[in-house]
Protein backbone atom coordinates (compact mmCIF):
# COMPACT_ATOMS: atom_id res chain seq x y z
CA UNK A 1 0.00 0.00 0.00
CA UNK A 2 1.38 3.53 -1.08
CA UNK A 3 0.58 5.67 1.84
CA UNK A 4 0.55 9.69 0.50
CA UNK A 5 0.00 10.48 -2.80
CA UNK A 6 2.86 12.61 -3.06
CA UNK A 7 4.90 9.38 -3.21
CA UNK A 8 3.65 9.19 -6.88
CA UNK A 9 3.73 12.27 -8.33
CA UNK A 10 5.38 13.32 -11.70
CA UNK A 11 9.18 15.03 -11.43
CA UNK A 12 7.41 18.71 -12.13
CA UNK A 13 5.03 18.31 -9.41
CA UNK A 14 7.94 17.02 -7.16
CA UNK A 15 10.08 19.77 -7.78
CA UNK A 16 7.40 22.41 -7.91
CA UNK A 17 6.90 21.06 -4.08
CA UNK A 18 10.25 20.93 -3.43
CA UNK A 19 10.82 25.00 -4.68
CA UNK A 20 7.95 26.21 -3.24
CA UNK A 21 8.94 24.67 -0.04
CA UNK A 22 12.43 25.56 -0.29
CA UNK A 23 11.82 29.37 -0.88
CA UNK A 24 9.77 29.32 2.55
CA UNK A 25 12.30 27.43 4.19
CA UNK A 26 15.18 29.45 3.71
CA UNK A 27 13.12 32.54 4.22
CA UNK A 28 12.05 31.43 7.54
CA UNK A 29 15.65 30.15 8.85
CA UNK A 30 16.87 33.39 7.47
CA UNK A 31 14.61 35.04 9.92
CA UNK A 32 14.38 32.60 12.84
CA UNK A 33 17.84 31.14 13.50
CA UNK A 34 20.87 33.89 14.04
CA UNK A 35 23.84 30.76 13.64
CA UNK A 36 22.27 29.71 9.90
CA UNK A 37 21.59 33.58 8.75
CA UNK A 38 24.99 34.79 9.93
CA UNK A 39 26.58 31.56 7.58
CA UNK A 40 24.22 33.15 4.82
CA UNK A 41 25.77 36.80 5.71
CA UNK A 42 28.59 35.55 5.30
CA UNK A 43 28.62 33.98 1.48
CA UNK A 44 26.20 37.43 0.76
CA UNK A 45 23.13 34.61 0.06
CA UNK A 46 20.12 36.76 1.18
CA UNK A 47 16.49 34.44 0.72
CA UNK A 48 15.48 36.10 -2.33
CA UNK A 49 18.31 34.83 -4.23
CA UNK A 50 16.67 30.80 -4.02
CA UNK A 51 15.54 31.10 -6.99
CA UNK A 52 15.70 27.59 -8.86
CA UNK A 53 16.14 24.56 -7.11
CA UNK A 54 19.56 24.66 -8.39
CA UNK A 55 19.88 28.01 -6.15
CA UNK A 56 20.12 25.40 -3.55
CA UNK A 57 24.15 24.92 -4.14
CA UNK A 58 24.52 28.24 -2.90
CA UNK A 59 23.31 27.66 0.14
CA UNK A 60 26.12 26.91 3.07
CA UNK A 61 26.43 23.66 4.86
CA UNK A 62 24.97 23.07 8.03
CA UNK A 63 27.62 20.46 10.16
CA UNK A 64 27.05 17.94 13.18
CA UNK A 65 29.49 20.79 14.80
CA UNK A 66 26.71 23.51 14.62
CA UNK A 67 24.59 21.42 16.79
CA UNK A 68 27.68 21.54 19.40
CA UNK A 69 28.30 24.72 18.84
CA UNK A 70 24.78 25.85 19.48
CA UNK A 71 23.90 23.51 22.36
CA UNK A 72 21.76 23.01 23.62
CA UNK A 73 18.66 24.58 21.28
CA UNK A 74 20.39 27.37 19.84
CA UNK A 75 19.55 26.16 16.11
CA UNK A 76 15.96 26.05 17.13
CA UNK A 77 13.45 28.46 15.38
CA UNK A 78 10.83 28.39 17.73
CA UNK A 79 10.29 29.28 21.58
CA UNK A 80 10.85 26.00 24.36
CA UNK A 81 6.70 26.89 24.75
CA UNK A 82 5.63 26.07 21.07
CA UNK A 83 7.72 22.32 21.22
CA UNK A 84 5.50 19.35 22.39
CA UNK A 85 8.62 16.73 22.19
CA UNK A 86 12.44 16.93 21.98
CA UNK A 87 14.52 13.98 21.67
CA UNK A 88 18.03 13.67 21.62
CA UNK A 89 20.83 11.73 19.92
CA UNK A 90 23.80 10.45 22.06
CA UNK A 91 26.93 11.63 20.66
CA UNK A 92 30.04 9.19 21.33
CA UNK A 93 31.87 12.61 22.93
CA UNK A 94 30.65 14.79 25.02
CA UNK A 95 26.96 16.45 24.90
CA UNK A 96 24.12 15.33 22.96
CA UNK A 97 22.45 16.23 20.08
CA UNK A 98 19.19 17.74 20.89
CA UNK A 99 16.10 18.27 18.87
CA UNK A 100 12.76 19.55 18.88
CA UNK A 101 8.92 19.04 17.22
CA UNK A 102 6.19 21.19 17.17
CA UNK A 103 2.42 19.97 17.10
CA UNK A 104 2.39 20.37 13.39
CA UNK A 105 6.42 19.14 12.95
CA UNK A 106 4.78 15.68 15.29
CA UNK A 107 2.03 15.43 12.63
CA UNK A 108 4.38 15.73 9.47
CA UNK A 109 7.20 13.11 11.59
CA UNK A 110 4.32 10.52 11.83
CA UNK A 111 3.05 10.18 8.29
CA UNK A 112 6.69 10.18 7.01
CA UNK A 113 7.29 7.49 9.17
CA UNK A 114 3.87 5.72 8.21
CA UNK A 115 4.82 6.30 4.89
CA UNK A 116 7.82 4.07 5.07
CA UNK A 117 6.03 1.33 7.14
CA UNK A 118 3.97 0.55 4.46
CA UNK A 119 6.28 0.82 1.80
CA UNK A 120 8.13 -2.39 4.30
CA UNK A 121 4.84 -3.94 3.67
CA UNK A 122 2.76 -2.89 7.63
CA UNK A 123 -0.89 -2.66 7.79
CA UNK A 124 -3.20 -2.19 9.66
CA UNK A 125 -3.50 -5.81 10.40
CA UNK A 126 0.07 -5.89 12.15
CA UNK A 127 1.14 -7.16 15.51
CA UNK A 128 4.12 -4.65 15.95
CA UNK A 129 6.98 -5.43 18.31
CA UNK A 130 9.47 -2.47 18.84
CA UNK A 131 12.32 -3.99 19.73
CA UNK A 132 14.56 -0.24 19.29
CA UNK A 133 15.39 1.27 22.93
CA UNK A 134 13.11 3.81 24.06
CA UNK A 135 13.94 6.93 25.87
CA UNK A 136 15.30 9.82 24.18
CA UNK A 137 16.51 7.85 21.09
CA UNK A 138 13.92 9.04 18.35
CA UNK A 139 13.69 5.44 16.62
CA UNK A 140 11.62 3.63 18.87
CA UNK A 141 8.63 6.83 19.71
CA UNK A 142 9.49 7.45 15.74
CA UNK A 143 8.33 3.79 14.75
CA UNK A 144 5.86 3.71 17.56
CA UNK A 145 3.27 6.86 15.83
CA UNK A 146 4.32 5.96 12.37
CA UNK A 147 2.88 2.53 12.78
CA UNK A 148 0.24 3.30 15.45
CA UNK A 149 -0.89 5.89 12.95
CA UNK A 150 -1.97 3.22 10.05
CA UNK A 151 -3.57 1.21 12.53
CA UNK A 152 -1.01 -1.53 13.34
CA UNK A 153 -1.19 -3.14 17.16
CA UNK A 154 2.10 -1.50 18.39
CA UNK A 155 3.80 -3.17 21.14
CA UNK A 156 6.61 -0.98 22.97
CA UNK A 157 8.87 -3.49 24.25
CA UNK A 158 11.67 -1.43 23.90
CA UNK A 159 15.13 -3.11 23.93
CA UNK A 160 16.87 -6.36 25.79
CA UNK A 161 15.47 -8.96 27.90
CA UNK A 162 15.81 -11.04 24.81
CA UNK A 163 13.77 -14.53 26.86
CA UNK A 164 10.63 -11.90 27.38
CA UNK A 165 10.78 -10.56 24.04
CA UNK A 166 10.51 -14.17 22.21
CA UNK A 167 7.48 -14.56 25.05
CA UNK A 168 5.74 -11.36 23.68
CA UNK A 169 6.47 -12.40 20.40
CA UNK A 170 4.66 -16.03 20.53
CA UNK A 171 2.23 -14.87 22.95
CA UNK A 172 1.01 -11.97 21.38
CA UNK A 173 1.64 -13.20 17.43
CA UNK A 174 4.21 -10.41 16.88
CA UNK A 175 3.94 -10.05 13.17
CA UNK A 176 6.45 -7.41 12.44
CA UNK A 177 9.17 -6.49 14.24
CA UNK A 178 10.96 -3.33 14.57
CA UNK A 179 15.23 -3.43 15.52
CA UNK A 180 18.57 -2.63 14.82
CA UNK A 181 19.28 -5.45 12.13
CA UNK A 182 22.34 -6.90 14.46
CA UNK A 183 19.47 -7.07 17.22
CA UNK A 184 17.14 -8.99 14.99
CA UNK A 185 20.01 -11.04 14.31
CA UNK A 186 20.66 -11.69 17.52
CA UNK A 187 17.08 -12.37 18.24
CA UNK A 188 16.64 -14.63 15.55
CA UNK A 189 19.40 -16.48 17.32
CA UNK A 190 18.21 -17.06 20.23
CA UNK A 191 14.55 -18.05 19.14
CA UNK A 192 16.68 -20.85 17.22
CA UNK A 193 18.50 -21.90 20.43
CA UNK A 194 15.66 -22.51 22.28
CA UNK A 195 14.58 -24.82 19.46
CA UNK A 196 11.51 -22.40 17.83
CA UNK A 197 11.55 -22.53 14.14
CA UNK A 198 10.42 -18.92 13.53
CA UNK A 199 8.79 -19.88 10.36
CA UNK A 200 6.71 -22.69 11.41
CA UNK A 201 5.88 -21.30 15.04
CA UNK A 202 5.89 -17.68 14.45
CA UNK A 203 3.87 -15.15 12.89
CA UNK A 204 6.98 -12.92 12.81
CA UNK A 205 6.99 -12.12 8.47
CA UNK A 206 8.28 -8.37 8.47
CA UNK A 207 11.13 -6.35 9.93
CA UNK A 208 11.53 -2.95 9.95
CA UNK A 209 15.56 -2.80 10.62
CA UNK A 210 16.99 0.60 11.13
CA UNK A 211 19.47 2.58 13.39
CA UNK A 212 22.11 0.79 11.29
CA UNK A 213 23.07 0.12 7.86
CA UNK A 214 22.08 -3.51 6.91
CA UNK A 215 24.93 -4.79 3.78
CA UNK A 216 22.88 -7.48 1.45
CA UNK A 217 24.86 -10.53 3.05
CA UNK A 218 23.42 -9.61 6.39
CA UNK A 219 20.17 -9.40 5.22
CA UNK A 220 20.53 -13.36 3.72
CA UNK A 221 21.68 -13.75 6.84
CA UNK A 222 18.48 -12.58 8.14
CA UNK A 223 16.56 -14.93 5.90
CA UNK A 224 18.56 -17.70 7.09
CA UNK A 225 17.55 -17.24 10.56
CA UNK A 226 13.71 -16.20 10.12
CA UNK A 227 13.01 -17.62 7.40
CA UNK A 228 12.87 -17.22 3.34
CA UNK A 229 9.44 -15.60 3.46
CA UNK A 230 10.54 -13.11 6.16
CA UNK A 231 10.32 -9.63 4.21
CA UNK A 232 13.22 -7.13 5.65
CA UNK A 233 13.49 -4.10 4.76
CA UNK A 234 15.86 -1.15 6.13
CA UNK A 235 14.83 2.63 6.44
CA UNK A 236 16.89 5.43 7.19
CA UNK A 237 16.67 8.93 9.15
CA UNK A 238 18.83 10.43 11.99
CA UNK A 239 17.56 12.82 15.06
CA UNK A 240 18.78 16.34 13.24
CA UNK A 241 16.88 15.42 10.45
CA UNK A 242 13.47 14.41 12.22
CA UNK A 243 14.48 10.49 13.37
CA UNK A 244 13.24 7.81 10.99
CA UNK A 245 10.75 8.78 8.07
CA UNK A 246 13.50 10.17 5.86
CA UNK A 247 13.79 7.52 3.35
CA UNK A 248 12.72 3.47 3.07
CA UNK A 249 12.95 0.22 1.56
CA UNK A 250 9.79 -1.48 -0.67
CA UNK A 251 10.00 -4.37 -1.49
CA UNK A 252 11.56 -4.51 -4.55
CA UNK A 253 14.63 -3.85 -2.32
CA UNK A 254 16.38 -1.31 -5.07
CA UNK A 255 17.71 1.46 -2.34
CA UNK A 256 15.46 3.41 -0.16
CA UNK A 257 12.59 5.85 -1.19
CA UNK A 258 13.30 9.59 0.18
CA UNK A 259 10.49 11.72 1.16
CA UNK A 260 10.87 14.01 -0.91
CA UNK A 261 8.09 16.64 -0.42
CA UNK A 262 9.95 16.63 3.06
CA UNK A 263 13.54 16.44 2.12
CA UNK A 264 15.50 17.30 -0.51
CA UNK A 265 19.00 15.14 -0.91
CA UNK A 266 22.13 16.47 -2.72
CA UNK A 267 24.99 13.85 -3.12
CA UNK A 268 28.52 15.73 -2.59
CA UNK A 269 31.78 15.21 -3.19
CA UNK A 270 32.86 14.93 0.81
CA UNK A 271 36.35 16.75 0.15
CA UNK A 272 35.49 19.47 -1.71
CA UNK A 273 32.02 19.87 -1.02
CA UNK A 274 30.71 19.90 -5.03
CA UNK A 275 27.62 18.98 -5.70
CA UNK A 276 27.75 15.48 -7.89
CA UNK A 277 25.52 14.26 -10.88
CA UNK A 278 23.02 11.42 -10.31
CA UNK A 279 24.54 8.31 -10.20
CA UNK A 280 27.94 9.68 -8.36
CA UNK A 281 28.19 7.93 -5.27
CA UNK A 282 29.62 10.91 -2.00
CA UNK A 283 28.20 12.20 1.04
CA UNK A 284 24.76 12.57 1.52
CA UNK A 285 23.65 16.26 2.42
CA UNK A 286 19.95 16.89 3.15
CA UNK A 287 17.48 19.66 3.34
CA UNK A 288 14.78 19.57 5.73
CA UNK A 289 11.45 21.39 4.27
CA UNK A 290 8.97 22.89 6.21
CA UNK A 291 10.13 22.16 9.81
CA UNK A 292 9.21 24.55 12.17
CA UNK A 293 10.80 23.45 15.62
CA UNK A 294 14.24 22.79 13.82
CA UNK A 295 14.47 23.77 10.17
CA UNK A 296 17.86 22.90 8.63
CA UNK A 297 19.20 23.49 5.27
CA UNK A 298 22.21 21.26 3.65
CA UNK A 299 22.92 18.92 6.50
CA UNK A 300 26.02 16.66 5.83
CA UNK A 301 24.67 13.46 7.08
CA UNK A 302 28.41 11.47 6.74
CA UNK A 303 26.37 9.13 5.23
CA UNK A 304 27.60 7.70 1.38
CA UNK A 305 25.57 6.70 -0.58
CA UNK A 306 23.98 7.37 -4.64
CA UNK A 307 20.92 8.45 -5.55
CA UNK A 308 18.53 6.99 -8.25
CA UNK A 309 15.89 9.19 -9.91
CA UNK A 310 14.38 6.22 -12.49
CA UNK A 311 10.81 5.58 -10.91
CA UNK A 312 10.63 2.26 -9.00
CA UNK A 313 8.57 -1.00 -10.24
CA UNK A 314 6.71 -0.42 -6.94
CA UNK A 315 4.71 2.54 -8.56
CA UNK A 316 6.74 5.28 -6.40
CA UNK A 317 8.14 8.04 -8.11
CA UNK A 318 10.53 9.55 -5.44
CA UNK A 319 14.49 9.29 -5.80
CA UNK A 320 15.90 6.11 -4.12
CA UNK A 321 19.04 6.99 -2.15
CA UNK A 322 21.03 3.51 -2.82
CA UNK A 323 21.49 1.46 0.60
CA UNK A 324 24.90 2.72 2.43
CA UNK A 325 28.05 2.46 1.81
CA UNK A 326 29.23 3.33 4.79
CA UNK A 327 29.77 6.48 6.96
CA UNK A 328 32.21 8.70 6.21
CA UNK A 329 32.98 9.15 9.70
CA UNK A 330 33.06 4.88 10.06
CA UNK A 331 36.29 4.71 7.64
CA UNK A 332 39.45 3.65 8.82
CA UNK A 333 42.49 4.73 7.42
CA UNK A 334 44.81 1.34 7.68
CA UNK A 335 48.75 1.74 6.45
CA UNK A 336 46.96 4.12 4.04
CA UNK A 337 44.35 2.62 3.09
CA UNK A 338 40.35 3.48 2.97
CA UNK A 339 38.70 0.82 4.90
CA UNK A 340 35.17 0.76 5.95
CA UNK A 341 33.48 -1.75 8.31
CA UNK A 342 31.19 -2.82 6.15
CA UNK A 343 33.45 -4.51 3.54
CA UNK A 344 35.02 -6.59 6.17
CA UNK A 345 31.24 -7.28 7.12
CA UNK A 346 30.93 -8.60 3.40
CA UNK A 347 33.53 -11.09 3.13
CA UNK A 348 33.15 -12.42 6.49
CA UNK A 349 29.34 -13.45 5.88
CA UNK A 350 30.17 -15.00 2.91
CA UNK A 351 32.19 -17.31 4.67
CA UNK A 352 29.70 -20.28 5.93
CA UNK A 353 31.68 -21.29 8.33
CA UNK A 354 31.59 -18.31 10.35
CA UNK A 355 28.87 -16.35 12.77
CA UNK A 356 27.74 -12.99 11.75
CA UNK A 357 29.32 -11.46 14.61
CA UNK A 358 32.88 -10.15 14.25
CA UNK A 359 34.53 -7.28 16.35
CA UNK A 360 38.02 -5.39 13.98
CA UNK A 361 40.51 -3.77 16.37
CA UNK A 362 43.53 -1.92 14.88
CA UNK A 363 46.58 -1.06 16.41
CA UNK A 364 49.67 0.17 16.19
CA UNK A 365 53.17 -2.64 16.38
CA UNK A 366 56.30 -1.29 16.07
CA UNK A 367 55.18 2.04 13.64
CA UNK A 368 52.72 -0.85 11.85
CA UNK A 369 48.72 -0.75 11.57
CA UNK A 370 48.11 -4.40 12.86
CA UNK A 371 44.27 -5.08 12.47
CA UNK A 372 42.74 -8.17 13.59
CA UNK A 373 39.32 -9.09 13.18
CA UNK A 374 37.71 -11.94 15.77
CA UNK A 375 35.16 -14.07 14.21
CA UNK A 376 32.84 -16.99 15.70
CA UNK A 377 33.59 -20.42 14.61
CA UNK A 378 30.44 -22.23 13.68
CA UNK A 379 31.05 -25.16 11.73
CA UNK A 380 32.02 -28.56 13.74
CA UNK A 381 33.76 -29.94 10.60
CA UNK A 382 36.55 -28.03 10.95
CA UNK A 383 37.53 -29.45 14.63
CA UNK A 384 38.88 -32.16 12.27
CA UNK A 385 42.97 -31.52 12.22
CA UNK A 386 44.29 -28.13 12.68
CA UNK A 387 45.05 -27.54 9.11
CA UNK A 388 41.70 -27.34 8.39
CA UNK A 389 41.19 -24.47 10.98
CA UNK A 390 44.63 -22.85 9.35
CA UNK A 391 43.09 -23.43 5.65
CA UNK A 392 40.21 -21.14 6.84
CA UNK A 393 42.52 -19.10 8.43
CA UNK A 394 43.87 -18.23 5.18
CA UNK A 395 40.77 -18.61 3.11
CA UNK A 396 39.75 -15.67 4.88
CA UNK A 397 42.99 -13.65 5.17
CA UNK A 398 42.82 -14.39 1.02
CA UNK A 399 39.13 -12.89 0.71
CA UNK A 400 40.50 -9.85 3.25
CA UNK A 401 43.33 -9.20 1.06
CA UNK A 402 41.11 -9.15 -2.12
CA UNK A 403 38.30 -7.14 -0.87
CA UNK A 404 40.71 -4.60 0.94
CA UNK A 405 44.27 -4.94 -0.44
CA UNK A 406 45.51 -5.45 2.98
CA UNK A 407 46.79 -8.27 5.67
CA UNK A 408 44.64 -8.98 8.62
CA UNK A 409 45.52 -11.11 11.35
CA UNK A 410 42.34 -13.45 12.55
CA UNK A 411 41.11 -14.17 15.44
CA UNK A 412 38.54 -17.52 15.84
CA UNK A 413 36.67 -17.68 18.99
CA UNK A 414 33.78 -20.04 20.12
CA UNK A 415 30.22 -19.12 18.92
CA UNK A 416 27.97 -16.47 20.98
CA UNK A 417 31.61 -15.28 22.45
CA UNK A 418 31.70 -12.36 21.03
CA UNK A 419 29.66 -9.21 23.04
CA UNK A 420 25.57 -8.94 21.07
CA UNK A 421 24.08 -5.31 20.69
CA UNK A 422 21.00 -4.38 21.62
CA UNK A 423 20.96 -1.21 19.65
CA UNK A 424 23.45 -0.05 17.14
CA UNK A 425 26.65 -2.55 17.08
CA UNK A 426 30.12 -1.20 18.23
CA UNK A 427 32.39 -3.50 16.32
CA UNK A 428 35.53 -1.02 15.81
CA UNK A 429 38.39 -0.83 18.43
CA UNK A 430 40.90 1.96 17.50
CA UNK A 431 43.44 1.67 19.79
CA UNK A 432 46.26 3.85 17.76
CA UNK A 433 45.30 6.97 19.65
CA UNK A 434 45.45 9.55 17.17
CA UNK A 435 42.47 7.88 15.75
CA UNK A 436 44.67 7.88 11.96
CA UNK B 1 35.97 -47.67 16.09
CA UNK B 2 35.81 -45.71 19.11
CA UNK B 3 34.14 -42.32 19.17
CA UNK B 4 36.23 -39.00 19.77
CA UNK B 5 34.78 -35.87 21.12
CA UNK B 6 36.35 -32.51 19.75
CA UNK B 7 36.12 -29.29 21.21
CA UNK B 8 37.24 -25.82 20.21
CA UNK B 9 38.11 -24.19 23.37
CA UNK B 10 40.09 -20.97 23.53
CA UNK B 11 43.41 -20.07 24.88
CA UNK B 12 42.16 -18.51 28.24
CA UNK B 13 42.69 -19.46 31.63
CA UNK B 14 39.36 -21.69 32.59
CA UNK B 15 38.00 -22.74 29.52
CA UNK B 16 38.99 -26.03 29.36
CA UNK B 17 37.48 -25.96 33.36
CA UNK B 18 34.32 -25.08 31.36
CA UNK B 19 33.93 -27.92 29.13
CA UNK B 20 35.03 -30.54 32.04
CA UNK B 21 32.21 -28.91 34.15
CA UNK B 22 29.78 -29.23 31.86
CA UNK B 23 30.27 -32.69 31.21
CA UNK B 24 30.60 -33.74 34.70
CA UNK B 25 27.20 -31.58 35.38
CA UNK B 26 25.62 -34.38 33.45
CA UNK B 27 27.61 -37.38 34.37
CA UNK B 28 29.98 -37.61 31.60
CA UNK B 29 32.60 -39.67 32.28
CA UNK B 30 36.14 -38.73 30.68
CA UNK B 31 38.78 -41.87 29.92
CA UNK B 32 41.55 -39.97 27.54
CA UNK B 33 42.67 -36.74 26.77
CA UNK B 34 44.66 -34.04 24.92
CA UNK B 35 45.43 -30.46 23.81
CA UNK B 36 48.29 -29.37 22.30
CA UNK B 37 50.46 -25.78 23.29
CA UNK B 38 48.79 -23.60 20.22
CA UNK B 39 48.46 -19.93 20.41
CA UNK B 40 45.06 -18.64 20.19
CA UNK B 41 42.65 -21.81 20.44
CA UNK B 42 43.01 -25.32 20.36
CA UNK B 43 41.24 -28.29 20.08
CA UNK B 44 40.55 -30.56 22.88
CA UNK B 45 40.47 -33.91 21.87
CA UNK B 46 38.49 -36.69 24.36
CA UNK B 47 37.21 -40.21 24.26
CA UNK B 48 34.25 -40.20 26.79
CA UNK B 49 31.46 -42.78 27.85
CA UNK B 50 29.08 -41.02 25.83
CA UNK B 51 30.07 -38.93 22.81
CA UNK B 52 26.51 -38.23 21.70
CA UNK B 53 25.50 -36.28 25.15
CA UNK B 54 28.45 -34.98 25.38
CA UNK B 55 28.23 -33.62 21.85
CA UNK B 56 24.75 -32.58 22.97
CA UNK B 57 25.22 -30.52 26.26
CA UNK B 58 28.73 -29.00 25.10
CA UNK B 59 26.99 -27.24 22.24
CA UNK B 60 24.05 -26.24 24.13
CA UNK B 61 26.65 -24.17 26.26
CA UNK B 62 28.05 -22.66 22.99
CA UNK B 63 31.04 -24.98 22.10
CA UNK B 64 31.82 -26.39 18.59
CA UNK B 65 32.03 -29.92 19.24
CA UNK B 66 32.63 -32.75 16.81
CA UNK B 67 32.19 -36.17 17.14
CA UNK B 68 34.63 -38.18 14.71
CA UNK B 69 36.01 -41.72 14.50
CA UNK B 70 39.25 -42.65 15.97
CA UNK B 71 41.50 -46.20 16.24
CA UNK B 72 42.23 -47.17 19.62
CA UNK B 73 44.30 -50.44 20.27
CA UNK B 74 44.44 -52.26 23.77
CA UNK B 75 47.76 -51.43 25.37
CA UNK B 76 49.25 -54.26 27.28
CA UNK B 77 52.10 -53.98 30.18
CA UNK B 78 54.86 -55.15 27.78
CA UNK B 79 58.02 -53.83 27.37
CA UNK B 80 58.35 -52.46 23.79
CA UNK B 81 54.75 -52.83 22.83
CA UNK B 82 54.27 -49.43 21.41
CA UNK B 83 57.60 -49.64 19.38
CA UNK B 84 56.11 -52.99 17.78
CA UNK B 85 52.72 -50.95 17.21
CA UNK B 86 54.01 -48.05 15.66
CA UNK B 87 56.63 -50.51 13.72
CA UNK B 88 53.62 -52.32 12.14
CA UNK B 89 51.90 -49.38 11.50
CA UNK B 90 55.40 -48.31 9.42
CA UNK B 91 54.90 -51.43 7.67
CA UNK B 92 51.57 -50.77 6.46
CA UNK B 93 52.36 -47.15 5.65
CA UNK B 94 49.99 -45.65 7.66
CA UNK B 95 50.67 -41.99 8.73
CA UNK B 96 49.74 -40.78 11.96
CA UNK B 97 47.88 -37.83 12.38
CA UNK B 98 48.39 -37.79 16.22
CA UNK B 99 48.11 -39.93 19.04
CA UNK B 100 47.47 -39.83 22.77
CA UNK B 101 46.92 -42.63 25.65
CA UNK B 102 44.08 -43.03 27.89
CA UNK B 103 44.33 -43.61 31.21
CA UNK B 104 44.18 -47.53 32.91
CA UNK B 105 42.12 -47.38 35.89
CA UNK B 106 41.09 -51.12 37.30
CA UNK B 107 37.70 -51.02 35.50
CA UNK B 108 39.00 -50.09 32.18
CA UNK B 109 41.68 -50.93 29.60
CA UNK B 110 44.71 -48.68 29.05
CA UNK B 111 44.67 -48.04 25.19
CA UNK B 112 46.84 -45.83 22.85
CA UNK B 113 44.60 -43.91 20.54
CA UNK B 114 45.23 -42.94 17.15
CA UNK B 115 44.35 -40.72 14.21
CA UNK B 116 44.79 -41.31 10.94
CA UNK B 117 43.33 -39.94 7.63
CA UNK B 118 41.42 -43.39 6.68
CA UNK B 119 40.42 -45.21 10.03
CA UNK B 120 38.68 -48.22 8.24
CA UNK B 121 42.06 -48.73 6.26
CA UNK B 122 44.03 -48.50 9.64
CA UNK B 123 42.39 -50.91 11.27
CA UNK B 124 42.49 -53.17 8.39
CA UNK B 125 46.25 -52.97 8.43
CA UNK B 126 46.53 -53.63 11.88
CA UNK B 127 43.91 -56.41 12.05
CA UNK B 128 46.30 -58.38 9.16
CA UNK B 129 49.67 -57.84 11.79
CA UNK B 130 47.31 -59.16 14.51
CA UNK B 131 45.90 -56.13 16.58
CA UNK B 132 41.90 -56.05 17.32
CA UNK B 133 41.11 -52.12 17.31
CA UNK B 134 38.70 -52.04 20.19
CA UNK B 135 35.36 -49.74 20.62
CA UNK B 136 35.09 -49.03 23.58
CA UNK B 137 37.42 -48.22 26.67
CA UNK B 138 35.62 -49.93 29.59
ZN1 LIG C 1 9.93 1.15 -4.82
Amino acid sequence: MIWAPEETYSREEIQAIQLRKLKQTVAYIYEKVPAYRQKMDAVGIKPADIQTLKDLEKLPFTNKSDFRDNYPMGLFARPRKELVRVHASSGTTGKPTVVGYTRNDMHVWTNNVSRIACMGGASKEDVAQIAFGYGMFTGALGLHAGLENIGASVMPTSSGNTKKQIMYMQDLGTTLLVATPSYALHLGEVVRSMGIDPEEDLKVRIGLFGGEGMTEPMRDEMHRVWGNSFLCTQNYGMSELCGPGVAGECPELQGMHINEDWFIPEIINPETGEVLPPGSKGELVITCLGKEALPLIRYRTKDLSMLMYEPCACGRTTVRMENLFGRSDDMMVIRGVNVFPTQIEEVILQIPELGPHYEIKVERKNRLDVMTITVELIDDRLLDSYSKLSELEKRIRKSLKAALGLDATIQLVAPMSLQRFEGKAKRVTDLRGDGL
Amino acid sequence: MLKQVAVFVENQPGSLRKVTTALHEHSVSIYAFNSYDTPEFCILRMVVDNPVKAKEELTKKGFVTRICDVIAIRLEDEMGVMDKILGSLMDSNVNINYIYSSFGYSNQMSAVILHTDDAAETEEALKKEGYDCINSLF
